[in-house]
């Protein structure tokens, strides 16, 4: 069963170009990874995923489960078991993350008719988690992110994202800036997360996450479209050979 | 002595005028004339017309009736003006026409030259109990603090009357003496003059946390005056000003001694056709050398009809300083609002969560829930 299937996929960026009929189709239980250099378009992917304003589809489609996932409104496709971990995320103070994990998954629950989670029970799966990422569980009464260092807004990303248990999970990044312990931590909740029925889409600079996270598929995006698509073995070769002989 | 334990509350209502005859009212008079119609005020007075203001405010004569709560514990003795020893009388005399610049505090005067009378309240030791000061009526209500040498407490203030209210509160903070301030004043149809002057001596330490809502005329003056080496003053505050609601903000934070530290924090929203204006001035004086100031005020205009002004002043006369200096006004971030409707949050419920978020930046203290609730209700 395809989870994501993109279909040349064209997109501007303040009337740019950035992507050109990108293809991609990652199905139920797979993890594919997205290589390719710095400003290529990996970012600009992952957040017309999540459909982040100010990005311009003027072509190709995107169907998320069969649906046409563009024509949803971000939130919608969160409803619908998408979830984006950023590249960067956001510090909001004054809100606390208890607040927005509890509102997060409250609205999950909401819109797909189901009760809403008591507070006891959330606090205890919340705190479950972020024990297994080894999160001090006072972070839940800061402000979201607020103060948090590198590693620990991406530990956090992964909470949300082991919280929320979504169908597609597009890490941006997420291994970037994590120390070696953290990104073994890191690891093991995506491994966790790993179902049949679910999948990963995972953006990434380094080889070493994926010595951790085994990939079933590796891509490399350059200048906006996939220029090739292989194996696992296709990490090792690009750490040695670099993306210039694929983008000559 | 709340108005519960005690039936006389005669005792918290003035009498006219023994204490006159200390109070040079004829001065007072005089100076309020000229300086009504001087170019400073209109100046001060830019965004709220003075003369209607004047205007509004409480008759002569009209004492505000106050509910006082912890004044009869240790340390504390609260006394009217009019029972006041001679050697009070001195102090509080020397205070009230030394301290206030009748240039800047205009209405001081006309509160003082109205009130019938007024209260002192000097504090000693460390303070088991917050006093606790509710204002029940409209009138006049000066109130002078005296915090002793190495005290210290904690003061609440909160309004509970929608007529016209005249607040002046001069505080002097002696050595090594701490104070920690609430203020609340969420009547959103009231006309408010508010004063607080705190003036801190050496190794003093003050914090603030008010909350505000606009009224049918609100002003509030804050001026805090670091006055001895190693004072140190931080203050908080959040506000919100709905449709057809003014609120008038003056913030001066005056450092006249080296080694001083300031530190200001507010934010606010407009939420309708509403008024605010937030004046922050930092005043560093010539011999307040290594002096270190910061004033960030935040503003968010979330109806196209919300006018929020912020205007920071620096005057700045010596080098050796720090002193940073911030106003916005502008939009919930987009950043933000994509995030939270990322997982799944309604863009209605995340605007809420990120606007509440904003203010409960600046509340903390015992009111602040009470601050909270309030805000929350004009916000959704
Ligand atoms: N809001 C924007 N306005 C203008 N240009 C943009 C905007 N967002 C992205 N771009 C441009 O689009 C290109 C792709 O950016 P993107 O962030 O997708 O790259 P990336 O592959 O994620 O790079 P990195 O590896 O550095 O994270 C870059 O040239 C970037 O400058
Ligand atoms: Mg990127």
């Amino acid at each position: 069963m395809n989870l994501i299937e993109i279909s040349n996929l064209h997109v501007h960026v303040e009337g740019k170009s950035i992507l050109n009929g990108l293809d991609l189709t990652l199905r139920a239980g797979e993890v594919h990874a997205i290589m390719g250099p710095n400003g290529s378009g990996k970012s600009t992917l992952a957040n017309v995923l999540a459909g982040r304003p100010g990005y311009e589809i003027v072509d190709g489609s995107v169907a998320f489960l069969g649906q046409d996932l563009t024509a949803l409104e971000p939130d919608a496709r969160a409803h619908l078991g998408l979830f984006l971990a950023f590249q960067y995320p956001v510090e909001i103070p004054g809100v606390s993350n208890m607040e927005f994990l509890k509102a997060s998954l409250d609205s999950l629950h909401l819109a797909r008719g189901q009760d809403p989670i008591d507070t006891v029970s959330f606090m205890r799966r919340v705190r479950g988690i972020a024990e297994e990422l080894k999160l001090n569980p006072e972070f839940l009464k800061r402000g979201v992110n607020e103060g948090f260092s590198g590693g620990e807004k991406k530990r956090n990303e992964i909470l949300q994202m082991l919280l929320l248990q979504p169908r597609l999970a597009v890490l941006d990044e997420t291994d970037s800036g994590l120390d070696i312990d953290a990104l073994q931590v890191v690891a093991q909740g995506v491994n966790s997360y790993r179902a049949s029925d679910n999948g990963v889409l995972m953006i990434t600079h380094y080889q070493r996450l994926l010595s951790h996270i085994v990939p079933d598929v590796v891509h490399v995006l350059a200048a906006g479209k996939i220029v090739r698509s292989g194996g696992k073995e296709l990490a090792l070769e690009l750490e040695e050979k670099g993306y210039r002989w694929l983008t000559a | 002595m709340s108005s519960q334990s005690n039936p006389d509350m005669d005792a918290l209502t003035w009498s006219a005028a023994p204490h006159r005859a200390w109070l040079d009212t004829e001065a007072l008079r005089s100076r309020f004339g000229t300086h009504l119609e001087s170019g400073k005020t209109r100046e001060l007075w830019k965004y709220t017309p003075v003369k209607g203001f004047v205007g509004g405010m409480p008759d002569r004569g009209a004492a505000a009736r106050l509910d006082m709560v912890g004044i009869d514990q240790p340390g504390v003795r609260a006394v009217p003006f009019a029972e006041m020893t001679a050697l009070d009388t001195e102090q509080v005399r020397s205070l009230l026409s030394n301290r206030l610049e009748a240039a800047n505090h205009l209405l001081a005067d006309l509160c003082l030259l109205r009130a019938p009378g007024g209260w002192l309240i000097d504090i000693e030791g460390t303070l088991e109990q917050a006093i606790h000061i509710r204002y029940l009526s409209a009138g006049s209500a000066p109130v002078v603090v005296v915090l002793r040498q190495g005290a210290s407490a904690e003061l609440i203030e909160q309004t509970a009357t929608t007529g016209s209210l005249a607040q002046l509160l001069l505080a002097e903070v002696q050595e090594d003496a701490t104070l920690t301030h609430h203020r609340l004043a969420l009547e959103g149809d009231a006309q408010h003059w508010a004063l607080q002057q705190i003036r801190l001596a050496a190794n003093t330490n003050y914090r603030l946390h008010q909350s505000l809502l606009g009224g049918q005329r609100r002003r509030s003056e804050m001026h805090v005056i670091l006055d001895g080496r190693g004072a140190e003053a931080s203050l908080t505050g959040a506000y919100l000003v709905e449709s057809g609601q003014h609120l008038d903000q003056q913030l001066t934070v005056e450092h006249r001694a080296g080694d001083t530290l300031s530190r200001q924090t507010f934010h606010g929203i407009g939420c309708g056709k509403g008024r605010s204006i937030f004046n922050g001035r930092i005043h560093i004086h010539p011999h307040a050398a290594r002096s270190d100031a910061a004033l960030s005020n935040r503003n968010l205009a979330l109806h196209p009809e919300a006018e929020m002004n912020s205007k920071p002043e620096l005057e700045i006369y010596t080098d050796d300083v720090r002193c940073a200096h911030g106003a916005t006004v502008g939009q919930l971030s987009e950043d933000s609002l994509f995030y939270l409707v990322s997982r799944g949050i309604s863009p209605t419920e995340a605007r809420r969560l990120l606007s509440h978020g904003f203010l409960r930046e600046c509340l903390d203290g015992p009111l602040a829930e009470t601050a909270a609730e309030r805000f929350m209700m004009a916000l959704g």
